[in-house]
């Protein structure tokens, strides 16, 4: 409201002004009239001539009362002076007035100059009465200030004597009125200067208080003060005027005095009453404005107050806020200061010049200074000079803003001059502008710490090196099998870089197999008081085995870590040495144990150094007879000189050899024979040795060989002798023995047979029959004969008689003997004769092919019995019938062109239909042949007919398969399953599509499909391959050849003979206009069921209103009837709801929120939002089993309407009373949910339906339970757009319904989901 | 949100008349609340200034001016801003709900609605926002 104050600043300036103004003008006046006084000049004393002169007393009260109001008139007045100088002036006017009542004289009227003029019954000098009484009023008016201040009303009160007298004068010396003849007292007219000083001063005094009492009114800034101020001039100046006139119209005889009044009245009646309507008019214009302000100001205050009240609550709620705030803070600062006085470690708080400004104990104690002494250094004071860059280059950071915080290790100087290491964290507080205010470190005394660290890393290291210079292979491990230390020599053993062992496990170096081994014996060793050692194998980095000793030995350390030492000793040499001797010990001790043979040993000149097993005594040698001899030196009668120089170059050439035969005559003159064999010894360093070997007496073998041979060559002689093919065979039928008349009968030379067996010379046919034979007689005792017919040497076929006999050999073998005759010739005689009649009748009547003889004009001569079979004529019945009798119309021209052109020994084929006997028509494959009648000229026709009717309607019924096949709309594909490439396509694919046929065919299913990658189609028919599934239904885009996509609906199928893997058929079908369709009937069932739910808010409310008895109470009848009527327009909505559901589902536009959820807090809302509908029903909804701590991905509330479905399903099929369990069953990866009923299970027939479309068990039921059979099927939808499944087990004890869901992937909170939060299901 | 006294005026607004009858009865009968009913959103417009209710009942789906233009051109009449508006809708998908909700509505009631509930529904939704 500062604009609206109630005097105007500039008004309260002007009327100080004013007063200053004022009095300096009345101090001027008293200046001039008391320099009149002292220059004696009359004109001054009075202003004018002939007029009373002011007395210079007055003059001086009037101008130390101007002065006293000049000096209030500034801003700061002096108080003591203000009231003093007037007050100074009331006592001289006091005493004036006193000596004017008490007609004495004080002497103080000439005090100051004497006065000529007054006459003398006047007091000379003295005052006025009246003048020194308005002086003193005046004065009284000026106090304002100090002890002797007065009241406001009582000081204005008291100017109006000095103006008004001061104003009467003034007018009084204007009209030439200087005298009242009938006033009471003496009244001598006020001298100009008085009066005007007077009513200048009384002005100047009322302006001093310009916003308090009658200057207030008049300077107000309202409609007041501003009239007050319009009004002022014209009531001062009329009065003044009008007067003047009236009495100068008197004067100069005009008027008399009573017209004059007259005229007085009417002049301010006219004045008056104008000043009345023009104020009024004013004033009604003002309170307008006024009332439109205050309308204004009422708005803007209600609203002010209601935004004051708000922002009250806000302030009121803040500082609460902030009570609770404040609160917190001081407890933390309490507790802070606690914290900092009793930490352990020191905390302080550092100015930015490095002084310590706060800092607990602990720091004192680290430091070794006292408080006050720490509060006069700077942290740099006290910090290692070695330190001292570091830490300032880190402050530096801090106060640069590049680093937030900084920990170092570093070293203080303790008072004492010892050094502490410390680990300083320290970070830098900054003000609410950023400007950095101090620092805060926390130092904690790591003096122990370090010098522990610095023993164990020197331990550590003596460690390293002792194992580092270990020769033996050691290492170190956990008893995890991880390698910690290992050693040069150990990575030298296992052929790997140290640092490729160190960090490895057992596993990793080792496999599985032998890190369990290896574990196996280190927690032996952990067992184990002592070392323990082990012999095995240590595989090395290129796979080797070395065979190694381990030398193992547990270590548990202080803090409870089990470790193990492992020195390792390689004896892989040692042991393959080890392991070739026991093997060749073994040879050698099985070689002259078991065996007659004997072994022996040979130095570096061949001389016999030892001989073991067996016995050279057979062939006459002793052992002084070879012992210290070479071997031609003994004497060996069938090697000759040039033999033993060919077997000493092969020993000098330090060469193997194997049985030497060497034969020698004993003393009973008959000759014993030996074999030797031998070989070249060297030792380590791989000089020669000698040689070692072993012999053998083969006498006796050599003289039964010798037997042998003289039987054989007298053997085949014998046989060579008879002219007959004579042979022999051993059991496994080789030839062993035959004459040169057999081999030359097989057309083979001796060696091509010798040995070899009946597969090497005939067809397998043959073989068999052969060998049926040969096991027949090895069987048998007597003799087998056989007349066989076998391939001859020149290809055509050769007929045998063979005799064959068992012959049992001396050594127990059995053998066949065998002697051939060639009765080819004899045989062909034979065959001759029977070709011709039995072989042909027995073929013609046994064939199913009909066979007839025609004559040249097509007259059946003779038909085979198949014609009864094949036709259903007896052969009798067609004999002398024309074979053109039974043909189809059609057919007979074909015929007759082969009649007609058929030659001698040509054959030619027709295909024909013939009429059966029982009517109908049957396919017949006719070959015709003409031939010459049995040795005559003329011709005659036979015709062999076979049925062919299977075939060719088959073949028919294939190309009429193809030909729908090819030109059905519909893509059909077919592709084999190994080869995933199309074998056949139809031409509808090609148009479809259009590529072209040939290019299509090169095709693998994938190609055409725009949405699927090679490997997610082998994964999309892995479960045909694995023979889960047979078909499947695909809705899919197929990619044409001009780039664009056509939606498809595809039946895959799979077709499987046993052992093949299978051929794959699919159908697709151009979907453009289904979907069209679809979308079509989307949108419509969406519009119909919410155009629908609009009438039936209406219809639902109305009825609702009606049964709640709103409207009044109904007839119990009607009652009834609105209560059916509500009821079903409540399950009409959920109807409308459901389709919609499903539909939404369907169409895909049905929109999942998927987010983790926690399944306690999903189970608890479930149970929640269920339990009203259970108690409709009677029934209570249980959690079976306690809900684990998982997080399920699914969208809550489509979850939650599952839940509601399953559970209201639960409810109405249970008996009253009963209990519906909900069970949760965790599996990895995925929750299965269940819910189970006590019903009456579902009906077999209804179960396979279940989840279809409005089903439900039982019609009946329907109206009785209220639903919409739409509950399940929208359930399945969305169980299966959350990847999971939903089934049921049911019985008659109940029905249990389940569905999995996948876990959520654990660890991620919930709202990181948001990246895959919303998902359509399309 | 101004002063939680009590909820006593509905301004409610619906094109279907019959609906809006069986709203206003059942408001009015069953919830005693002092309910103007309008068939526009122009109209509510026009109503609010004079009526000041204490809550704005908004149909969604309405010809030339639907509910959630009706709540906007609401908060800039004056005592609009922070009046609490609830919608009545079909349309009651999850994403739909929370999209009216963005939009500044305290909640959704679905259609159809229970006439015998529908107040006891409103004054939860009100003192909800109140607490």
């Amino acid at each position: 409201m500062a604009s609206m104050s109630f005097v105007a600043l500039q008004s309260l300036r002007k009327a100080k002004r004013f007063a200053c103004i004022a009095s300096l003008a009345a101090i001027g006046l008293c200046a001039l009239v008391l320099l009149g006084w002292f220059l004696e000049v009359t004109t001054l004393k009075a202003l004018a001539p002939a007029l009373p002169p002011t007395k210079a007393n007055t003059a001086v009260c009037l101008a130390l009362l101007a002065t006293g109001i000049a000096i209030a008139s500034r801003r700061d007045p002096p108080p003591s002076w203000t009231a003093a100088l007037p007050l100074l002036a009331a006592a001289i006017a006091g005493l004036t007035v006193a000596e004017a009542l008490f007609s004495t004289n004080f002497g103080i009227d000439l005090l100051l100059f004497a006065d000529p003029l007054s006459p003398a019954a006047v007091s000379p000098g003295r005052m006025a009465p009246l003048t020194a009484l308005c002086i003193v009023s005046l004065a009284v008016a000026t106090l304002r200030h100090g002890r002797y201040a007065l009241r406001l009303e009582l000081r204005q009160a008291a100017l109006l004597p000095p103006f008004a007298f001061g104003m009467l004068a003034l007018i009084g010396h204007a009209y030439g009125v200087h005298y009242m003849p009938k006033a009471t007292f003496p009244f001598a007219t006020m001298a100009v200067p008085t009066a005007l000083c007077l009513v200048l001063l009384a002005l100047a005094t009322l302006a001093l208080d310009p916003d308090a009492g009658i200057l207030r009114i008049l300077l107000a800034n309202r409609a007041g003060g501003r009239f007050a101020r319009r009004m002022l001039p014209v009531a001062i100046l009329f009065p003044v005027v009008v007067g003047w006139l009236r009495l100068y119209g008197e004067r100069i005889g005009y008027y008399d005095a009573k017209f004059g009044v007259l005229i007085m009245v009417l002049s301010a009646l006219t004045v008056f009453s104008a000043i009345a309507i023009f104020s009024a008019r004013r004033l009604n214009s003002y309170e307008d404005q006024l009332l439109e302000a205050q309308h204004l100001l009422e708005r803007r205050v209600q609203e002010r107050t209601t935004e004051l009240e708000a922002s009250v609550l806000k302030l009121r709620a803040e500082m609460v806020l902030r009570e609770a705030a404040e609160g917190a803070h001081a407890e933390s600062q309490a507790l802070f200061q606690n914290a900092l006085e009793s930490a352990p470690i020191g905390m302080s708080v550092v100015g930015l010049d490095g002084s310590w400004l706060r800092f607990n104990r602990a720091i004192c104690k680290i430091v070794g200074y006292d408080e006050r002494e720490l509060s006069r250094l700077t942290f740099q004071d006290i910090t290692h000079p070695d330190d001292l860059n570091a830490d300032l280059d880190l402050v530096r950071q801090l106060l640069d803003g590049k680093i937030n915080s900084y920990q170092m290790e570093k070293r203080y100087l303790r008072k004492d001059g010892a050094v502490v290491w410390v680990m300083l964290s320290a970070s830098l507080v900054r003000d609410g502008n950023g400007r950095p205010l101090y620092f805060v470190a926390q130092i904690e005394d790591i003096s122990g710490r370090r010098k522990v660290m610095q023993e164990l890393e020197a331990s550590r290291k003596l460690l390293t090196e002792v194992v580092a210079a270990l020769p033996v292979p050691f290492a170190l491990k956990g008893e995890d099998g991880r390698w910690m230390i290992a050693n040069e020599a150990l990575s030298h053993l296992n052929g790997r870089p140290v640092a490729d062992l160190v960090g490895r496990t057992d596993l990793e170096l080792f496999g599985p197999e032998l890190a369990a081994i290896y574990r196996n014996e280190d927690s032996k060793a952990l067992a184990a008081s002592g070392p323990i050692v082990i012999e095995g194998d240590h595989v090395t980095a290129s796979g080797e085995k070395r065979w190694v000793l381990k030398y193992k030995r547990g270590i548990i350390l202080p803090d409870g870590r089990r470790l193990v030492a492992v020195a390792f000793s390689d004896i892989s040499q040692r042991r393959e040495i080890e392991e070739r001797l026991r093997k060749s010990e073994e040879r050698f001790r099985s070689l002259t144990d078991l065996s007659a043979d004997w072994y022996w040993e040979q130095d570096e000149n061949y001389r016999f150094t030892m001989q073991s097993g067996g016995t050279l005594a057979a062939i006459g040698l002793a052992p002084e007879d070879y012992i210290g001899r070479t071997r031609w030196e003994l004497s060996y009668g069938n090697m000759t000189a040039q033999d033993w120089a060919a077997h000493r170059a092969k020993l000098d050439a330090r060469e193997p050899y194997r049985d030497l035969m060497l034969a020698r005559k004993v003393d009973d003159g008959t000759m014993r024979y030996i074999v030797v064999s031998g070989q070249p010894m060297f030792d380590a360093q791989g000089r020669f040795t000698g040689y070692q070997g072993v012999g053998k007496d083969i006498t006796e073998r050599k003289r039964a060989e010798v037997a042998v041979e003289r039987s054989r060559t007298f053997l085949e002689a014998f046989i060579e002798a008879i002219p007959q093919p004579v042979f022999m065979k051993d059991a496994e039928h080789r030839w062993i023995l035959f004459n040169t008349a057999f081999s030359d009968m097989l057309g083979k030379s001796r060696e091509e047979l010798l040995g070899r067996s009946d597969p090497d010379l005939y067809p397998p046919e043959v073989v068999r029959r052969a060998w049926a034979e040969d096991d027949e007689v090895l069987s048998g005792s007597g003799s087998v004969v056989r007349e066989n017919s076998m391939p001859s040497k020149d290809g055509g076929v050769r007929w045998q008689l063979t005799t064959k006999r068992r012959v049992d050999l001396p050594d127990g073998s059995v053998g066949i003997v065998g002697v051939a005759a060639d009765v080819t010739s004899l045989k062909q005689t034979q065959e001759a004769l029977r070709t011709s009649e039995t072989l042909h009748r027995l073929l013609s009547e046994n064939s199913i092919d009909m066979i007839t003889l025609l004559t040249p004009e097509g007259i059946i001569e003779y038909a085979s019995p198949a014609s009864s079979m094949l036709l259903g004529y007896s052969p009798q019945e067609i004999g002398g019938v024309s074979f053109m009798e039974f043909l189809h119309p059609d057919d007979i021209a074909p015929m007759q062109a082969i009649f007609t052109a058929v030659e001698p020994n040509q054959a030619s084929v027709l295909t024909s239909r013939l009429r059966r006997a029982s009517g109908g028509w049957m396919w017949i494959e006719t070959t015709f042949r003409t031939a010459h009648r049995d040795g005559s000229s003329g011709l005659q026709i036979v015709a062999v007919s076979r049925d062919v009717d299977d075939r060719v309607r088959t073949g028919e019924a294939l190309n009429r398969f193809k030909y729908v096949l090819d030109h059905t709309l519909d893509m059909i594909f077919i592709y084999d399953a190994d080869t995933l490439h199309f074998n056949y396509v139809n031409d509808g694919a090609v148009k479809t599509l259009g590529y072209p046929k040939e290019k299509l065919l090169g095709m693998a299913p994938w190609e055409l499909r725009g949405d699927i990658s090679v490997s997610d189609y082998y994964k999309s028919i892995e479960p045909f391959l694995r023979g889960d599934i047979q078909s499947r239904q695909v809705e899919t885009v197929h990619r044409r050849a001009d780039g664009t996509l056509i939606p498809v609906d595809v039946t895959m199928q799979i077709v499987r003979r046993p052992d093949e893997p299978g051929t794959f058929i699919s159908v697709a079908r151009d979907a453009t206009e289904r979907k069209k369709v679809d979308q079509l009937k989307n949108e419509f069932v969406s519009t119909v069921s919410h155009e629908l739910r609009t009438p039936l808010t209406s219809i639902r409310g109305s009825l609702g209103l009606l049964a709640g008895g709103v409207v009044g109470e109904l007839p119990a009848q009607a009652r009834e009837l609105v209560d059916v009527a509500n009821a079903n327009a409540e399950r009409l909505i959920r109807l409308i709801n459901d389709i919609l559901d499903i539909e939404k589902i369907e169409s895909g536009k049905m929109r999942f929120v998927m987010q983790p959820l926690a399944l306690a807090q999903l189970m608890k809302t479930v149970l929640a939002e269920n339990r009203g509908y259970g108690e409709q029903f009677g029934v209570r909804f249980v959690l079976r089993d306690p809900v684990p701590d998982v997080r399920i991905r699914a969208d809550s509330d489509r979850i939650l309407q599952v839940m509601a479905n399953l559970l209201s399903n639960a409810a109405k099929f249970s008996p009253r009373n009963a209990e519906v369990e909900i069970g949760i069953l965790v599996t990895s990866g995925s929750v299965r949910i269940s819910v189970r009923d006590h019903g009456g299970g579902i009906p077999e027939e209804f179960r396979e339906r279940i989840f279809a479309k409005f089903s439900q068990a039982d019609a009946s039921d329907n109206r009785k339970l209220g639903g919409t059979g739409l509950g399940l099927s929208i359930a399945k939808a969305i169980i299966e757009k959350h990847s999971g499944n939903i089934g049921f087990t049911s019985g008659t004890d109940g029905t249990v319904f389940h569905f999995d869901l996948p876990l959520a992937f654990s660890g991620l909170p919930a709202e990181n989901d948001s990246l895959s939060g919303v998902s359509d299901t399309a | 949100m101004t002063s939680h006294a009590s909820l006593q005026k509905i301004l409610y607004v619906d094109d279907e008349r019959d609906i809006r009858t069986v709203a206003r009865m059942a408001l009015e009968m069953v919830g005693k609340f002092t309910v103007k009913a309008c068939s526009s959103g122009g109209e509510a417009l026009d109503e609010f200034p004079a009526f000041q209710p204490d809550l704005v009942l908004l149909d969604v789906m309405m010809p030339e001016m639907d509910g959630p233009t009706t709540l906007e051109r609401i908060r800039g009449l004056s005592g609009g801003a922070q009046v609490p508006v609830v919608f009545m809708t079909a349309k009651v998908q999850p994403h739909e709900v929370a999209e009216l909700k963005k939009l500044g509505a305290l909640d959704v009631i679905p259609k159809p609605f229970d006439p015998m509930t529908l107040s006891s529904a409103i004054r939860t939704i009100w003192d909800g926002a109140a607490g």
